[in-house]
């Protein structure tokens, strides 16, 4: 953990001033037009973002960018301000972009303004000449509380130098139909035919273990959209000793009920009228998912509530949001945290935990007190702290 | 090219690896001058750029975008060193 107590960038001495005029050279620029090139993107540069996105991801862009943009960044979340992408131009030609979400994070029970680090691109013309390393040094020196989850292998390295490692989501899988893992291992068809029922019985068998808990009076409904009781839910969870990303009604809709790549599905448990915890799942069939993948991709129980009465929550919404996968015809179901708690309780339920699948989560702060605080943990996150669906 | 370079700014081969290997956060044993840069995972864009930074700063040697584009193995660093007489003549370990 010692190798983190100090700001990751800082101890490298990466700075704009020692870096830029190196970038500038490559490019024929003076450092003074290099550092005016990074701007804040106009609606007016879509077209050309879009086309650098595509020169970078060519065939992987499976959604409509233009919408997704629009959504994510252009329009900005209701009644927030819009959220922020910036781009690098030289001779009115996009080198390099990203696009940031701004989110609030709350350790210990105080709020910290920062930004999560999405979809940072450079030009493959341009590639190597430490563009993006460049970016990020300016963007440090706007946003003093940045958050990146999870790397592309080429970007491990450099992002693990410029940002610092201070957890990692795990991932733990559930089977629900076992079909597509048969269909590799098992010759000749027929055999899968057969054996598939038998196991898919089993796997809804041990599912069926999470339901012997008490119920508490519970009683879970699917949701529509998230309305204010989520607020108050949310407030419970930011306490002493815990590291979280704020949750609003208001982000939680604009994350889950208004994107554009995919839909998801949301379950409240009520007590009452009182709600006692959510969970969102996604199953998304818009992009190549040929195993029938889905997730369990945000939740979150009422941290008043007796950790027996969490344990029932968390079962009933389980239950729910897993029977309902089930219907929609996924197979194979995944859950990201960093979080032990969850990861005991999903494991109730019959999730594996995945020690191959990992994403490691990094931040850039610039005060040394709160970079030494976010050093030690207690980070709870996410699949809504990753940005892939 | 000067010659009659200032003696801090001379390093012998093995002194030289020991520098990049502080450079690019790695094992002084896991580089030679025949070792690829595709071999040193933090040989990247920024490896790059803190490179052309350190040559400047302890050298003082400002690298053209041809003279940094050609770089493809430590060797070529060595040999940017050799070409600015910052390298004593000598072999690695």
């Amino acid at each position: 953990m010692s190798a983190i107590l100090a700001p990751r960038a800082a101890a490298q001495a990466l700075s704009v001033d020692r870096l830029a005029p190196h970038v500038a050279r490559a490019l024929g620029m003076a450092t003074s037009q290099v550092l005016e090139a990074f701007r804040p993107a106009a609606p007016g540069d879509l077209p050309a973002i879009l086309d650098l996105r595509r020169a970078v991801a060519g065939n992987g862009l499976w959604w409509d960018d233009e919408r997704f943009l629009r959504w994510r960044y252009f329009d900005g979340m209701p009644g927030s301000e819009r959220g922020p992408y910036w781009v690098f131009e030289h001779d009115g030609r996009l080198l390099g972009c990203v696009g940031l979400e701004p989110v609030t994070l709350v350790v210990d029970g105080v709020p910290h303004p920062s930004v999560r680090s999405l979809d940072i691109m450079v030009h493959p013309s341009v590639d190597g000449l430490g563009i993006g390393a460049l970016i990020n040094l300016l963007l440090f020196r706007r946003y003093p509380l940045m958050l990146v989850t999870g790397t592309s292998e080429r970007s491990r390295s450099l992002i693990g130098r410029m940002f610092s490692e201070v957890t990692a989501l795990g991932a733990s899988k559930l089977l629900l139909r076992s079909r597509s893992v048969l269909e590799g291992r098992l010759e000749p068809h027929l055999a899968v035919s057969i054996a598939a029922p038998v196991v898919d019985a089993l796997l809804r068998l041990r599912r069926l273990a999470g339901r012997r808990v008490r119920r508490y009076g519970l009683r879970v409904a699917r949701l529509a959209a998230f309305d204010d009781d989520v607020d108050a839910l949310a407030g419970h969870s930011e306490r002493a000793g815990r590291i979280i990303v704020r949750r609003t009604s208001r982000y939680l809709n604009w994350r889950f009920v208004s994107n554009p790549r995919c839909s998801h599905a949301i379950f409240g448990a009520f007590q009452g009228n009182r709600l006692a915890g959510f969970i969102v799942t996604r199953f998304n069939t818009a992009r190549p998912n040929p195993r029938g993948e889905a997730e369990i991709v945000d939740w979150l129980v009422d941290d008043e509530a007796s950790p027996e009465e969490a344990d029932a929550v968390m079962a009933a919404l389980l239950e729910a949001g897993l029977g309902y996968l089930e219907r929609q015809g996924a197979s194979i179901v995944r859950q990201l945290t960093s979080d032990a708690e969850s990861q005991r309780r999903t494991r109730g339920h019959g999730f594996v935990l995945r020690p191959d699948e990992r994403l490691p989560f990094f931040i850039h702060a610039e005060e040394a007190a709160l970079h030494q605080r976010l050093a030690r943990g207690g980070w709870y996150l996410t699949g809504c702290d990753f940005d892939v669906d | 090219m000067n010659m009659s370079e200032p003696s801090s700014r001379r390093i012998d081969v093995n002194a030289a690896l020991g520098w990049l290997a502080e450079l690019f956060e790695t094992s002084p044993d896991d580089l030679s001058p025949e070792t690829p840069r595709d071999a040193i995972a933090t040989w990247d864009s920024l490896g790059q750029l803190l490179l052309m930074s350190a040559l400047d700063e302890r050298f003082g040697i400002r690298l053209s975008q041809g003279e940094a584009n050609g770089l493809r193995a430590v060797g070529d660093i060595l040999g940017i060193l050799r070409r600015h007489g910052c390298l004593e003549n000598g072999n690695a370990r």
